[in-house]
């Protein structure tokens, strides 16, 4: 059939093209950041170490012949440790927030702002202070067993609840999304306020670290299993990352599809909680990087999760690096708690979001 | 063509009925498909095209009665194989995240990621043309009218079919194609350029196509049977010429029309 007019011009080329938006792209740049980034604030610190030494005591510690001296000491004992937990709070937090967002089919879904972070701390607050009373010999250090399992039963309880609140046939209510997550949030902050009061000193502090987040607690028995739930939680992803493809179609097209949706959806809840549960009970609430990270890479690179799962483990990681670099900098010798500083981010980001979105939302 | 034993690849409904709490949306519908033919999918508002739709795609398993594929229910179908032989345009189609043109046909074929075609690369761009959107790659799906929209989701399911499948023993499967409403968002050139490539893409593939249409014209012109729904029951089937008569018309729409012929071969109403 022989249209009247021409056919309009070809689109105008415009970066990234086709050809770039690739995962092997998404891995080269971000990791690429990643190594700057971590170059960058390895010798920050209430204890700078100067960048020139650096690969120095990177290498002898890597070769295993110690100098003993103290920055190598600091390096390896403080701010490596910190570094690395960084790293898997960040790719945790920037993945679950990507999974979550496929899951909801929205891209305000965010741990924090649902409050599977808030819901994670509570039951970690919970663990710490009455666990102390029926269990007193349970391990309850910051990023114990016993607070991981506690903060990921957190985590995926308001997951699920959430989900199951929002979820309608035609696919998931934003304002009862986000309206559920303020009243997740307003509980768990009064849960965490009840603790409080019958809270120990030791136990009170251990609850502030929870409530504004911190990778202070960084210590080589803390990082390993996040770095393991983390690593987990990007597999997953990146194993997922068709079956988000196919439900941003929608669930009807997506089972259509031939995707097994119901296992599916499952699994993301699962790593969602696994890896916030697990970044939470090691440092506490840090809001906005699963909402931020995802978001900057589907600028970037487009909506394929193929390119959005790498890539939000990537800058989720760079996003809490630099940030903490900051927080342990910006009062030196004091340090500003991470979430303070994620939030502080963003929050305007979010609402910058919003603003953007306010034709689209419904009334 | 009536007889079951002739078509092996037929989807019918046997007795099939749908209810959702005290609704009944469909009631005791027996009905049968043809694959190489059009069915044009009929009936006034609320008649229960739609679910009746769901209930062909297996969206909706039915309250009572069976959905039959080739003669075998179709819950007893692999998901993998229908999903790479049956393919649904939905009415609306919100996408969740921006997507450009090109990404949302290409998850057509994510059921043939596993055994792709060796002209894999060409599919989706001959599906782009096929559906006349070849202009529109590199757009956002989301900034595109709702004619534009609905065309990229044909090519979209277009690709999904794209090419002949056959089972695990070799045995050439039917491809169906639903479509819920599929003009409806179109102008006039597109409405009656989708219907073209359907139904030639019908009767040269061998494959079944479904449609919900409003128009009784366009099912004449383009669709070989008709099916028409009224308050969840079938109140006719057969094919399009001689189903669709004004007495029918008159009972299920409840208006009145005449048969016009313009010497051209083309049966046309005019109320």
């Amino acid at each position: 059939m022989s249209a009247v007019l021409d056919p309009p011009a070809r689109p105008r080329w415009r970066w990234p093209s086709a050809a770039w938006r690739r995962p092997a792209t998404v891995w080269a740049l971000g990791s690429l950041l990643l190594l700057l980034t971590i170059a960058w604030s390895a010798g920050r610190g209430a204890y700078a170490i100067d960048a020139q030494l650096l690969p120095g005591i990177v290498w002898r510690a890597a070769t295993g012949q110690g100098d003993g001296s103290t920055a190598a000491l600091v390096f390896a004992h403080i701010r490596l440790p910190r570094l690395l937990l960084g790293l898997a709070a960040g790719a945790g937090l920037g993945v679950a927030g990507a999974l979550m967002q496929g899951l909801f089919r929205n891209p305000l879904a965010d741990p924090g702002l649902i409050g599977v972070s808030s819901g994670a701390a509570l039951a970690a607050g919970v663990a710490i202070v009455l666990g102390a009373q029926f269990w007193p010999g349970l391990p309850r250090g910051i990023g114990s067993w016993p607070l991981i399992l506690a903060a990921f039963a957190g985590g995926l309880t308001v997951t699920m609840l959430i989900y199951l609140l929002a979820q309608t046939s035609g696919g998931t209510h934003v304002a009862l999304m986000l309206l559920a997550g303020v009243a997740v949030n307003a509980l768990a902050g009064a849960g965490i306020g009840y603790l409080s009061y019958v809270a120990t000193d030791e136990q009170l502090r251990s609850l502030q670290f929870w409530l504004l987040g911190s990778l202070g607690g960084a210590r080589w028995g803390t990082v390993l299993p996040v770095l393991l739930f983390s690593a987990l939680t990007v597999l997953l992803g990146l194993a997922l990352a068709r079956t988000l493809n196919a439900l941003a179609l929608g669930e009807a097209q997506a089972v259509l599809l031939g995707v097994p949706i119901e296992a599916h959806k499952r699994w993301c809840i699962l790593g969602t909680a696994l890896a916030v549960g697990a970044v939470t009970a090691a440092t506490g609430m840090v809001g906005f990087i699963g909402l931020v990270a995802p978001h900057m890479v589907r600028l970037t690179f487009g909506p394929d999760h193929r390119l959005v799962v790498p890539g939000s483990a990537l800058l989720g990681a760079v996003l809490v690096l630099i940030a903490d670099s900051l927080a342990r900098t910006v009062a030196a010798p004091a340090e500003l708690p991470l979430g303070v500083l994620t939030a502080t981010l963003g929050a305007p980001f979010f609402l910058f979001l919003l603003r953007g979105m306010r034709s689209r939302l419904p009334t | 063509m009536s007889d079951p034993m002739a078509c092996p690849g037929a989807l019918a409904l046997n007795d099939a009925g749908v209810r959702v709490g005290a609704a009944v949306l469909l009631d005791g519908v027996t009905a049968r498909c043809h694959p190489g033919r059009v069915t044009a999918l009929l009936g006034p508002n609320g008649a229960g095209k739609t679910t009746l739709l769901h209930l062909l795609a297996g969206l909706t398993r039915p309250s009572r009665g069976q959905v039959l594929l080739g003669g075998r229910p179709l819950a007893r179908w692999p998901t993998a194989q229908l999903a790479r032989t049956r393919a649904m345009m939905a009415q609306h189609s919100a996408l969740a995240f921006d997507f450009r043109v090109e990404e949302v046909v290409a998850l057509g074929r994510h059921p043939h990621r596993r055994q792709p075609s060796r002209q894999e690369a060409h599919i989706v761009p001959a599906a782009l043309a096929l559906a006349d959107v070849a202009h529109l790659v590199g757009r956002r799906f989301g900034s595109l009218s709702g004619g534009e929209q609905a065309r990229v989701q044909l090519a979209r399911v277009m690709a999904q079919l794209w090419e002949p499948v056959t089972d695990a023993a070799g045995q050439p499967l039917t491809r169906w194609l639903l479509l819920d409403e599929p003009i409806a968002a179109l102008d006039w050139s597109h409405q009656m350029r989708l219907m073209d490539t359907v139904r030639r893409w019908s009767h040269a593939q061998h494959a079944g196509v479904i449609a919900i249409v409003h128009d009784l014209n366009i099912a004449l012109r383009y669709a070989d049977d008709a099916l028409v729904l009224a308050h969840g029951r079938v109140a006719a089937q057969g094919p399009c010429a001689t189903t669709l008569t004004p007495a029918l018309i008159q009972r299920v729409w409840d208006v009145q029309c005449q048969p016009v012929d313009l010497g051209d071969g083309v049966a046309r109403l005019m109320a």
